[in-house]
């Protein structure tokens, strides 16, 4: 007679590999996140700045077809470009540093915060997940709507100046603003991420995380302007988050630099990137399966 | 650096206990060579040296013992401050490769109060790796396992006590851990719950995975399996059966409190029975102290008394019934 083991067998079917653990923690989180209507919203309003400016850049067509009346198809192409290029585009900018800031702090806050109030950590970290997988994952999910309220807006409104052009003289003269879009979106989307993401990782209260991260959004731009103010010296708007970020922004786009943003674009770049991964880094200090005294 | 006070060195009487430390058995499932853990100035766990064998354990101690540490040493959620923790063959401390292997039950609440609990059970197969269709697979099955089919759409937030446990045992078997860690998997839990908790435990056991679970009271211990592990103030105090921590019990005066109507007739009736030691009538002359070597005779015998008699009992307590009491015993 055959006697057959009756002890535990392990499942012996294919697991995912690790290298894209945190991409369950991101779909999971992005996924939950867009169940709340209010974020729905808030993603929605964040193209109306495109919408806006779409009309303007129509209005700049009109303009368009009677200078290519006037002068012919090439000189209007040149006058396109330079009406709708980087100074342009750059309008965008302010408005989607704005909503990425708000979509931060509804979306954001609470990305560590609540794991830590809940006492999630626990089950993260008793999964085959390290605290990279948990900081990319997280990283992930935020990244994901900044992105939506930035590179969305940009790439449309270049469409839109595209397609509204009678003829292809625009986008030969303009082909670089995508890429330099797509760069600026990134920028602020990663900066963004990363600093909510490490106030978040400070609190376990996540409505007093995002008046954290809002109240260093502003203040960090008012003692900026008031430095700049009373000095009239610019090198002092790198104490703001936005001011950084624009002035970025102003190097990437190639867009005309204003009076207070009259220094290196390589300081700011500078602030950006210890912010960054400074945040980051704090986060993987902060997380921790239990929080125990050392 | 200050510490806990240390119990003196253990002193038992049934020759399965084990007076020295058994020596480590450095293929069992869980090794802990000289674990340490402190917390600041305050010990955790103080030179831990043991071996977990296969099957079900339980691991027993007072509230503030040192269980809970002790598991979290166990499954990599804190590190050792000096020694080594190896399950299942591999170092624990940063190696998450091994929770593939491992599930725990937290003790406190641990999750995502917004998830439904069939959406919590199946995020957690997802981030143990599995598809999926898979996880969707995988949870369902557990969440039948321990009762919870019905309520699977109802959100977290909204489980009782005993619903929450339950959610937690599933996602700790959620991916078949040849390891289950169970922290006071009990807690909470109504008489019908417990019961299938602990018939899931013997399950686990029978199935052939290695389980591990904490408790502070003796007889639920005792329900799950019949090997236990003692820690008290942060020592393993004993490792061995649960009977002989009863026949240590047994062989201590075990102090009862009864509360009735005739105190004085109960009293001299209990007197006339050789395991009863001493009786003493409170001030109140409402209540009976008394103190016998055979306990689980005289519970069995009061209420035939009490038929006998016509003695109307109100209340029956004893204060030697949790776990600080067995201790004191066992380490005088």
């Amino acid at each position: 007679m055959a006697l057959y083991d009756q002890g535990y067998r392990h499942w012996d079917g294919a697991l995912s590999g690790h290298a894209t653990r945190w991409l369950t923690i991101t779909q999971h989180g992005v996924r939950q996140a867009l169940r709340n209507k209010w974020l729905v919203g808030l993603l929605l309003l964040s193209q109306l700045p495109m919408i806006g400016l779409s009309f303007v850049a129509y209005g700049m067509l009109q303009a368009g077809d009677r200078i290519a009346q006037m002068e012919g198809a090439d000189a209007a192409a040149v006058r396109m470009a330079e009406g709708l290029g980087a100074d342009f585009f750059m309008k965008l900018v302010p408005m989607e540093i704005f909503w990425v800031v708000v979509i931060c702090a509804f979306a954001g806050a609470g990305l560590v915060a609540r794991d830590r109030e809940s006492r999630a950590l626990e089950i993260y970290f008793s999964r085959p997940l390290t605290r990279l997988d948990y900081l990319i994952g997280k990283f992930g999910i935020i990244f994901t709507f900044s992105m939506f309220a930035t590179i969305v807006p940009s790439l449309l409104l270049y469409a839109v100046a595209v397609i509204c052009q009678p003829t292809m003289g625009y986008l030969k003269q303009t082909w670089t603003m995508p890429f330099a879009l797509a760069a600026v979106s990134i920028v602020i989307s990663t900066s963004a991420s990363a600093v909510v993401l490490a106030f978040s990782s400070l609190g376990s209260r996540y409505r007093l995380v995002a008046v954290g991260w809002i109240g260093f959004y502003f203040v960090s731009i008012g003692f900026a302007q008031m430095l700049f103010g009373l000095t009239k010296q610019p090198e002092f708007t790198i104490v703001g988050f936005m001011n950084n970020l624009e002035r970025v922004a102003i190097a990437l786009l190639g867009a005309t630099v204003r009076r207070e943003y009259d220094y290196s674009w390589m300081w700011s770049a500078l602030v950006l990137a210890v912010l960054t991964f400074g945040g980051l880094l704090l986060v993987l200090r902060r997380v921790r399966a239990v929080e125990a005294v050392k | 650096m200050t510490t806990n006070p240390q119990p003196e060195p253990v002193t038992m009487k049934p020759a399965t206990m084990k007076k020295t430390p058994a020596p480590v058995d450095p293929s069992a499932p869980v090794v802990l060579n000289h674990v340490s853990r402190w917390y600041g100035e305050v010990i955790g766990v103080n030179d831990i040296d043991v071996s977990i064998p296969g099957g079900v354990t339980g691991l027993l101690g007072p509230n503030g013992a040192g269980k809970t540490t002790l598991i979290r040493l166990m499954t990599g959620q804190i590190r050792p401050s000096k020694g080594e923790v190896r399950v299942l063959g591999e170092s624990v401390w940063n190696n998450p490769g091994i929770y593939r292997r491992i599930g725990l039950c937290p003790d406190l609440d641990s999750f995502w109060e917004t998830m439904t609990g069939y959406e919590f059970v199946r995020y957690t197969a997802r981030l143990a790796g599995y598809s999926a269709g898979d996880a969707s697979t995988r949870a369902l099955a557990q969440l039948d396992r321990v009762k919870l089919t019905h309520a699977k759409d109802r959100k977290v937030g909204g489980y009782s006590k005993g619903m929450r446990q339950r959610v937690k045992l599933a996602q700790a078997m959620v991916h078949d851990p040849e390891l289950v860690v169970l922290d006071e998997p009990l807690t909470g839990l109504d008489p019908v719950g417990r019961r299938e908790v602990i018939e899931l435990v013997r399950e686990l056991g029978e199935q052939g995975r290695h389980v591990v679970v904490s408790s502070h009271i003796l007889h639920e211990v005792e329900a799950m399996t019949p090997r236990i592990l003692l820690i008290h103030r942060g020592r393993i105090v004993a490792a061995g059966e649960v009977h002989d921590i009863r026949a240590m019990i047994d062989e201590h005066p075990h102090r009862i409190e009864i509360e009735c109507d005739d105190v004085r007739a109960l009293a001299r009736r209990l007197l006339e029975f050789d395991d009863v030691i001493r009786v003493a009538i409170e001030d109140d002359a409402k209540r009976l102290r008394v103190e016998t070597v055979r306990p689980d005779d005289f519970y069995s015998r009061v209420p035939e008394l009490a038929i006998e008699t016509g003695i109307g009992i109100e209340r029956m307590t004893s204060s030697d019934d949790n776990l600080e009491a067995v201790f004191h015993y066992l380490v005088k």
